[in-house]
Parts: C-alpha cells; structure tokens; sequence
C-alpha cells in the first residue's frame, strides 16, 4: 500500500508549508529546482509541478478552508520516479474518499466548465493516488513515474534551459 | 499582476508579464482581463510566452476570459511553454483554444 512504504532513504524534501496560495507557489518553485538538480526527466518535473500544485491547493481551499495551518511536503525518490506525500491536520475529504477525477469536463458544452481539471489532471499524470484519513491527519500519497514521460536523449526547455 | 496590451488593428495582444497564472492570482487575472477586453476588439490574443506554469485554477481563469468575450470575439493563445502546454493538452483545452506556436511578431520590439 502506498501509505505503508516506507523509505530508506531521506527524503529529497521536506517542507512545512503555510496554508496559503503564495507559500504553496514557493514551494512548488523550490521542488522543481530540486529535481532538476537531481537531473530527473524534465517531463516528470513537470508532472509533479502540476500535481502538487492541485494537491498544495486542493488543502488550503478545502481542508483549511477556516483554519490556518501548516501542510508538510515530503519527496522521496523511488526506483522509477519520485513518491510525494502530503500531510495536513485540515477537514478532512468529503466522504472520506478523493473525488474520482476519472473523466475531463466536458467541453462539448455551450457553457464551458471552469473547474474540475484539478483531480483529473492529478488522477492521469499519477501512477498512483491515495488519501488515507489517521485520527486528525490527511495522507495524501502521490507516486509519479518517469515511465509515464520517457526520458529524451536531449532535452531542451523552452525557456533554454538543458538539464545538466 | 502585470499584464501588457498592444492593440493592433482589429486584435487586441495582451502579454502576461508573470511566470506562473496560478491559484495565488486567478482571480486578479480574470478581473484585470475583464476591464482589459472591454476595449473591442475581434480578436484577442493572449500572449503566454512568459508564464511558465499555469495550474488548474490559472485555467478556470483562462476559460472565464473566454467567456466573457461572448461569441461573436476570439480568444487565442500564443508561446505556450512545456508545463502550460501539457495542462492544456491533457484537458483537452487545445481544442477549445486557437493556440499560436509563436509569441506574436509585433510584441518581440516591445521592451
């Protein structure tokens, strides 16, 4: 089970992050910088950026939505990519259960939708999800694979940035 | 946020001069944009070469905008980098969208 593995190493990072949407942006920030010093595969970066974004946000929205309060951040690396948890003492999910996110809005519509891409995005770029509830703690358990985004030969960023 | 407009004819470009469209400014963005189109226009281009990331809810926003035009105007996006890219893809949000490779030519002189 995701939430029972146990790392024997340390962990890559390991934050205490504000509730709040500006400190979850520096987080995010200060992750990518560590994988890419890492050298992991740019794609798989990328993916935990997007991840953890809708994750970090997910617990200020919701499960501080009254409170104040600090959400820890742990990377691990795995053999194939990175293992994230997140840890907050927040509401927790509704129903106990993370939303499914299984399907992507439609957008057939007229009325296009404005949400409900977070967990579809969190559900498809994940090899694995899961939320676990412990007395007053949310587990988030997040396992993301380089598999998912092979690495390339060369990789070149947009912005020029090769990954050393 | 910073957001820069050149109008040019019938299209109105609007740069964003930030690096990430995220949950920490949505909501600014969408009302900065709200004054900004009402200025008329055919097109609007958002030019999103500098934004190198946009999350889940930098694309509510994104989509807001484009509501806000009504049907009769345009919303189309240019330079969209790797990560804000990939967003747009998985949600299929790309086939909504007219997305231009290139920032437009008219912007790179600007300072």
């Amino acid at each position: 089970m995701l939430h029972e593995r146990k790392a024997v190493d340390p962990p890559l990072l390991d934050l205490s992050i504000p509730s709040d949407f500006h400190s979850v942006r520096k987080a995010l920030q200060q992750t990518v910088e560590t994988l890419e010093d890492l050298r992991l595969p740019v794609d798989l970066i990328a993916s935990a950026q997007i991840v953890l974004a809708e994750a970090l946000n997910n617990v200020v929205e919701h499960a501080y939505r009254d409170t104040a309060g600090t959400i820890r951040l742990c990377i691990f690396q795995t053999e194939g990519g990175v293992l994230c948890q997140i840890e907050d003492l927040g509401y927790p999910m509704p129903g106990g259960k993370m939303p499914e996110g299984l399907t992507v809005p439609d957008l057939s519509v007229p009325d296009l939708p404005e949400g409900g891409f977070g967990w579809y995005l969190s559900h498809t770029l994940s090899r694995e999800l899961a939320y676990t509830r412990c007395g007053d703690r949310n587990l988030l358990s997040i396992l993301l694979s380089a598999e998912q985004s092979p690495p390339k030969a060369t990789t070149v960023a947009k912005n020029g940035k090769v990954p050393r | 946020m910073k957001l820069v407009t050149h109008p040019s004819e019938d299209t109105l470009i609007v740069r964003a001069a930030e690096d990430r469209i995220d949950a920490a400014v949505a909501i600014q963005f969408k009302d900065q944009m709200r004054e900004i189109v009402q200025a008329p226009s055919a097109r609007v281009i958002l030019d999103l070469s500098q934004v190198v990331f946009l999350d889940s809810s930098g694309l509510g926003a994104v989509v807001a905008v484009m509501k806000l035009l009504g049907p009769d105007r345009r919303l189309e996006l240019a330079g969209l980098t790797p990560t804000v890219e990939k967003v747009f893809r998985l949600t299929r949000m790309d086939t909504v969208f007219t997305i231009h490779r290139d920032a437009p030519a008219t912007l790179r002189h600007v300072g």
